[in-house]
């Protein structure tokens, strides 16, 4: 994926955006736009058109789930949650995410899921 | 009332090993599991517990929804100074330099609660097979534990009737002495779909 590509941070929590922010931008993505729960996720991404997605799952106004099935097939999504039962990812990926982080995650976990990309 | 032990118990080890792993993997320091025990009692007696467990001014609270008729929370409970050191580690910055807990902070205090009440809830669902959703964490002040759990339990008048069903695990980050409690507390409804597996 090209480092200039235009990286859509959805998550209510502002300190999860910001621990995704420094690790993209240690990779070298400059391009960030950011969403604090569903609704804005979605009309930031219809608005922006951004290539890499990564989204919460529990979130205000809509959830990642809703938010996936609106947009699950139209960029790379990548799901990043703390909920880690089995249900939940199989759920994302049926949507259309291409891949799920279970927080807590190293800088390293995230950095091979851009790499694989 | 007799529970289902082995799934309780199995439950408790897990749910206290994975929230140690994910507190480690946070602060990128060594956390030791001071406390980890399951118990049931009533709920009265639960907020006891809570209350004397430490002298906490910061707690945070989710609410823990299934597909079931379970009802629960998931708390965690921290003294001051303690957070404010906390928010130094989880933000890789040198001691002392929060001194007040701004929204920032807050958010990460909040993500951390998410975070390990995942964790937890993630080896009960692995142990019972019982998915659990923690809902979106809020910090409330330690007056309101009562009011809400009152609330979440739907309990009328803040009658606190029945038995809960309480996991504790208490956290040390031992170079920084910060202590961390969090709890899931469950109504009788869990133990009910535990004997039932």
């Amino acid at each position: 994926m090209e480092k200039s590509s235009k990286v859509l941070l959805a998550d209510d929590s502002a300190f999860m955006r910001k621990v995704l922010k420094d690790i993209l931008e240690g990779i070298g993505f400059t391009n960030f736009i950011e969403a604090e729960n569903g609704v804005e996720a979605i009309e930031k991404f219809n608005a922006e058109k951004p290539s890499l997605v990564m989204l919460d799952i529990i979130m205000p106004v809509k959830n990642g789930i809703d938010v996936l099935k609106e947009i699950g097939k139209k960029a790379q999504i990548i799901v990043v949650s703390a909920v880690g039962q089995d249900g939940m990812i199989e759920e994302a990926k049926t949507l259309g995410a291409v891949d799920y982080i279970i927080k807590p995650f190293d800088r390293a976990q995230v950095e091979e899921k851009i790499a694989a990309l | 009332m007799e529970l289902s032990k082995d799934i309780l118990s199995r439950a408790t080890t897990e749910g206290s090993k994975k929230v140690a792993e994910a507190m480690t993997i946070l602060t990128s320091t060594s956390v030791e599991v001071e406390v980890s025990r399951v118990e049931s009692m009533p709920f009265n007696d639960a907020l006891n517990r809570m209350s004397t467990s430490g002298d906490y001014g910061v707690v945070v609270f989710s609410n823990i929804d299934t597909k079931n008729v379970i009802s629960g929370v998931s708390l965690l409970t921290i003294a001051r100074p303690d957070a404010l050191m906390l928010v130094d580690i989880l933000n890789k910055q040198e001691d002392g330099t929060t001194r007040i807990l701004k929204e920032i902070d807050r958010s990460a205090i909040k993500e951390m609660l998410n975070i390990l009440s995942n964790s937890y809830a993630n080896a009960i669902a692995e142990a019972s097979e019982i998915e659990l959703k923690i809902d979106i964490p809020s910090m409330i002040t330690v007056t309101r534990l009562q009011g809400i759990i009152s609330q979440a339990f739907r309990f009328n008048a803040g009658q606190m009737e029945g038995l809960s069903i309480i996991f504790e695990t208490t956290l040390t980050i031992a170079n920084k002495k910060i202590r961390v409690g969090l709890f899931l507390i469950f109504n009788e409804n869990f133990a009910k779909l535990c004997c039932s597996i």
